[in-house]
């Protein structure tokens, strides 16, 4: 079992372009860009990353540990098995299911299972005949991280907010 | 401090956050009411508002887009549920494509902002929820995917130091 924190720095533009050119996607993902790099950014503002977090080391821990950082690597490296992680996220999914969303055969869809699953990225579990895919985060946690999100974005609104109402007070002259 | 509180509710997927100001709340509402104001405020510096349409009534759109630093654009909209001036403002909050439809493929939230009069001037509290799970799903997603990306080319960078 991997033990990992990834400690992911917000996208420039310049790494979300590299990620178009890496996704072969429908239209609706380059918008999605668009705005995660706006979004991206806001957070890239506040000096801070956000953390998917997974157990307990650092980035570094995760570096010393060559086995593990290479299996995390060849894991995450496919949009496949990435489109994977996300799904798995929402809920338990069959790899049947998952193999509905892609123009892949079940079998294909089973090894980027079975991959991740090595990474420790997602757990299998058997239920009845089904074998259902988890993400390995918890929902709570994940929910946070939305939240997170819009708290960052909010916050940063209501610093401006603030700037702007106390310029107006200003150029309307002695008004409080 | 203007932020004074914030509530994150995972159950019920909102995120309240509450700020004060120095103002009555006539002026703090003039923020949301008139775009020329709103648009000073709503997107980040890197990515100013303009506002197109802006009509606060109920049922009334608002449409914006944001210009990044490489002239990209991004647009949003709102669809107006309830305006109260000065007090109350109920609004669905989302993305829109590139002909400045809404685009159901992207999450929205629901944003409730009540304004209170105060002895130092004005209460601000403004919740933010997502329609339904899938949305807050999807942002997560939205960002993990990206914050993957991130992640792997800071990898890259580090084994290329090594």
């Amino acid at each position: 079992m991997v033990k990992t924190t990834l400690r992911v720095y917000g996208g420039l533009p310049g790494s979300a372009k590299s990620r178009q050119e890496q996704t072969v996607g429908r239209k609706t993902c380059r918008r999605a860009e668009d705005h995660l790099t706006y979004n991206w950014m806001v957070v890239d503002q506040m000096g801070g990353g956000i953390g998917i977090v997974d157990g307990g080391t650092e980035m570094d821990g995760l570096i010393e540990k060559d086995a593990d950082t290479d299996r995390l690597l060849r894991a995450l490296a496919d949009p496949t098995r990435r489109a994977i992680v996300v799904r798995a996220m929402a809920g338990d999914h069959s790899v049947s299911d998952l193999a509905r969303h892609h123009p892949m055969s079940f079998a294909a869809i089973q090894k980027h299972v079975a991959v991740l699953e090595e990474a420790g990225l997602v757990t299998k579990e058997r239920r009845g005949r089904r074998h259902l895919v988890r993400t390995n985060i918890e929902a709570v946690r994940t929910a946070r991280m939305a939240l997170d999100r819009l708290e960052q974005l909010w916050r940063q609104r209501m610093d401006r907010f603030e700037t702007v109402l106390a310029a107006e007070a200003e150029t309307e002259g002695g008004d409080e | 401090m203007t932020v004074t509180n914030v509530d994150k509710d995972p159950q019920a997927r909102t995120m309240t956050m509450t700020a004060t100001f120095d103002a009555p709340v006539e002026k703090v509402w003039r923020l949301w009411a008139d775009p020329r104001l709103l648009e000073k405020w709503w997107g980040p510096p890197t990515w100013p508002a303009t506002f197109v349409d802006h009509d606060l009534s109920p049922g009334g759109h608002v449409s914006y887009y944001m210009t990044g630093p490489d002239g990209d654009k991004a647009a949003g909209w709102w669809q107006v549920r309830e305006v109260d001036p000065p007090r109350r403002l109920v609004f669905q909050d989302g993305f829109a494509d590139d002909s400045g439809r809404p685009d159901p493929a992207l999450p929205t939230t629901e944003v409730t902002v009540t304004l209170e009069a105060t002895a130092e001037g004005t209460t601000m509290s403004m919740q933010s929820r997502f329609a339904t799970r899938e949305d807050m799903e999807q942002l997560i997603a939205m960002g993990m995917e990206e914050g993957l990306v991130g992640a792997m080319g800071q990898i890259d960078a580090i084994l290329a130091d090594i």
